[in-house]
C-alpha cells in the first residue's frame, strides 16, 4: 500500500493532465490538479528546508568533511528565514514584532529586503561575474583546433565572438569588400537561423521524445526511482 | 622550444588581469560604438509600438540579481516603451527573485513617466509553482493572485477589473534567465493560449530560442547584453546597456586574441616536436 497509493495517485495525475488536452469537459479537473501543485509546490519548500538542516546537521554534529560550509549555509538560512517571517519591521510602519501582517517581508525597507539588496545581490552578482575570468582563462587553455569538428567549432565561435559586437561589425563594414553585406544578418540568417536553429531542433525534439517516454513509464509505475529506491 | 612552453602554461592570473583592465577601461574611456538593431530585437519594438494606447502588455519578469545587468535594462526600455504610449502593464514572476528583482526595474520609468500603481501598471509578484503556475494562471489571475505584491487586494486595483487570464493581454513579454521562464511561457502562454509572445533572454541561452522565433511563436527576441543596447537604440533612449557594449566588445577581441594566440603557440609547437 505505501507504493501503491503513491503510485495509483500519479497515475490518476498524469492522465487528468493529458486527458484534458483532448476533452474540454476534463479542463476544470486540469486546473484543479494545477491548484493542488500550488501547494504542494508551497509545501515542498518546508520539507526541503527540513532535509537540508537534517542532511548538514548530522555533518556538522560528527564534525564530517566541510562542517564549516555547511555550519554557513545553516546559518544563513535560518537568518534569512527568521527575518523573512518574523522580523517584519519597517521604519515607515513603525511596527516590530512577530507576524505582524501588515508588512510583507518583501516590502521596501524590511530587513529581508535590506538583505536581499545588500548582501544577496551583490554576491551572486560577484560570482557571476567571476565567469568572465574563467571562461577568458579555459577558452585558452582548452579551445584548440585538433580535429576538424572543434576546428568547425573553434572557426563558429570566433565569427560569431568577434562580428555579433559593435567593434567587429564597425571592423567589417571598413572592409573592401565584405563592407557592403551586413554581417549581421548573415550571422542572423545562416549561423543563428540557420545550422543552430537546426541542431536546437533536432535536440529538442530528441529530448521531448525522451520526456515522453519517461512520462509515460512514471504513470505506469515502471520507472519508480522518484519513490526513493527500486 | 622552452619559450614556447612557457607561452602555452601562461599564469592564468595575467590573464585574469587583462581581462579587468579591458572590461573596466572602456567605462573611463568610451569608444560610443554604433549598435545595429538585429530583425529579432526590431520584433519586440515593433509589436509593442503597434498596441494602440490603453492595451494591455504581461510582462514576466524571472531573473535574479546574476543577471540582472543583462536582462533589467531589457524590461526598463519595454517600460520606456509602453508608458509615454500609455499602455498598461501588469508584472508577475515564476521566479522568487524576479519579484524583488521587478521592484528594482520599475523604479526609474514609473518616476520618469509619473506612472500609478493599480492604474497604469500592477506588479503582482512571485507565485509559486514555475511552469505549473503559469498554466494556473491561465485559468484566472484571481484565482491565483489575491494580492499585488505590497499586499493590495486585487479586486480594488482598476486595472485588475480588466484582467481575466491571459486573452486579456495584448502582447506578453517575458524577461528571464533560465528556468523557469522563456520556454515556459512558450509552452503555455505561446503554444498554449495562442498569445504574441516576446522574450529577453541572457546571452548564454540565445540559440535555444532561435527555432521559436523561425516558428513565428515569438513576436521577437531580446539577446543578452546586445539585444537590451540594440532595444536602447531603438527607443532612442540609452540606458546602462548601450555603454556596457564598448566593454563586452574589447572583452571578446580580447578573448579572442588569447583563443588565437594559444593556438599559435600549440601549432608552433607541435610542428617542432
Amino acid at each position: 500500500m505505501k507504493r501503491q497509493i503513491p503510485l495509483f495517485i500519479t497515475f490518476l495525475a498524469g492522465l487528468a493532465m493529458m486527458v484534458q488536452f483532448y476533452l474540454p469537459a476534463w479542463n476544470d479537473w486540469g486546473d484543479r490538479f494545477l491548484t493542488w501543485f500550488g501547494i504542494l509546490a508551497a509545501v515542498a519548500y518546508v520539507l526541503g528546508a527540513g532535509s537540508l538542516f537534517v542532511v548538514n546537521g548530522k555533518v556538522i554534529q560528527r564534525r564530517g568533511r566541510d562542517w564549516q560550509f555547511k555550519a554557513v549555509l545553516l546559518a544563513s538560512l535560518s537568518t534569512t528565514l527568521i527575518i523573512g517571517l518574523f522580523w517584519r519591521y519597517t521604519s515607515e510602519a513603525g511596527v516590530m514584532g512577530w507576524l505582524n501582517p501588515s508588512v510583507l517581508p518583501t516590502d521596501e525597507g524590511t530587513w529581508f529586503d535590506f538583505m536581499f539588496q545588500y548582501v544577496y545581490t551583490p554576491l551572486s552578482a560577484t560570482m557571476f561575474s567571476l565567469l568572465a575570468f574563467f571562461i577568458a582563462s579555459a577558452s585558452f587553455r582548452a579551445f584548440r583546433a585538433r580535429s576538424i569538428e572543434s576546428t568547425l567549432l573553434l572557426g563558429t565561435a570566433f565569427i560569431v565572438m568577434i562580428f555579433r559586437v559593435p567593434l567587429g561589425e564597425v571592423i567589417w563594414n571598413n572592409l573592401p569588400f565584405f563592407g557592403q553585406y551586413n554581417i549581421g544578418k548573415l550571422i542572423e540568417d545562416f549561423i543563428m537561423n540557420g545550422f543552430n536553429a537546426a541542431g536546437q531542433r533536432a535536440v529538442l525534439l530528441g529530448s521531448s521524445i525522451g520526456l515522453i517516454s519517461v512520462s509515460v513509464k512514471i504513470m505506469l509505475g515502471i520507472e519508480r526511482s522518484y519513490l526513493g529506491g527500486d | 622550444m622552452e619559450l614556447l612552453e612557457r607561452l602555452s602554461r601562461l599564469d592564468r592570473r595575467y590573464i585574469f588581469a587583462v581581462i579587468a583592465l579591458v572590461v573596466v577601461l572602456p567605462f573611463f574611456f568610451p569608444l560610443n560604438l554604433p549598435v545595429d538593431p538585429t530583425g529579432a530585437t526590431r520584433g519586440i519594438y515593433a509589436a509593442v509600438e503597434k498596441l494602440p494606447p490603453d492595451s494591455l502588455v504581461l510582462m514576466g519578469i524571472d531573473y535574479g540579481p546574476s543577471t540582472s545587468v543583462e536582462l533589467e535594462p531589457m524590461v526598463v526600455a519595454a517600460l520606456r516603451q509602453c508608458f509615454p504610449r500609455n499602455i498598461k502593464v501588469v508584472l508577475m514572476s515564476i521566479s522568487p527573485e524576479g519579484a524583488l528583482q521587478s521592484r528594482g526595474a520599475l523604479n526609474g520609468p514609473v518616476a520618469e513617466f509619473q506612472r500609478q500603481t493599480g492604474s497604469d501598471y500592477v506588479n503582482l509578484g512571485y507565485i509559486a509553482g514555475a511552469d505549473k503556475a503559469l498554466r494556473a494562471v491561465g485559468s484566472g489571475f484571481a484565482t491565483q493572485f489575491k494580492r499585488d505584491i505590497d499586499g493590495r487586494p486585487i479586486n480594488q486595483l482598476p486595472l485588475m477589473k480588466r484582467v481575466k487570464d491571459y486573452s486579456s493581454f495584448d502582447l506578453v513579454l517575458d524577461f528571464s534567465s533560465g528556468y523557469p521562464g522563456g520556454l515556459e511561457y512558450v509552452k503555455v502562454v505561446a503554444a498554449g493560449y495562442k498569445r504574441p509572445l516576446g522574450l529577453g533572454v541572457t546571452a548564454v541561452t540565445v540559440p535555444e530560442y532561435y527555432p521559436y522565433l523561425n516558428s513565428g511563436q515569438l513576436v521577437g527576441m531580446l539577446g543578452g547584453l546586445r539585444g537590451a543596447a540594440e532595444y536602447e537604440t531603438l527607443i532612442k533612449t540609452p540606458g546602462t546597456a548601450t555603454p556596457a557594449m564598448d566593454a563586452q566588445s574589447i572583452a571578446h577581441f580580447t578573448i579572442a586574441g588569447f583563443i588565437m594566440f594559444a593556438n599559435v603557440v600549440y601549432f608552433l609547437g607541435k610542428r617542432r616536436r
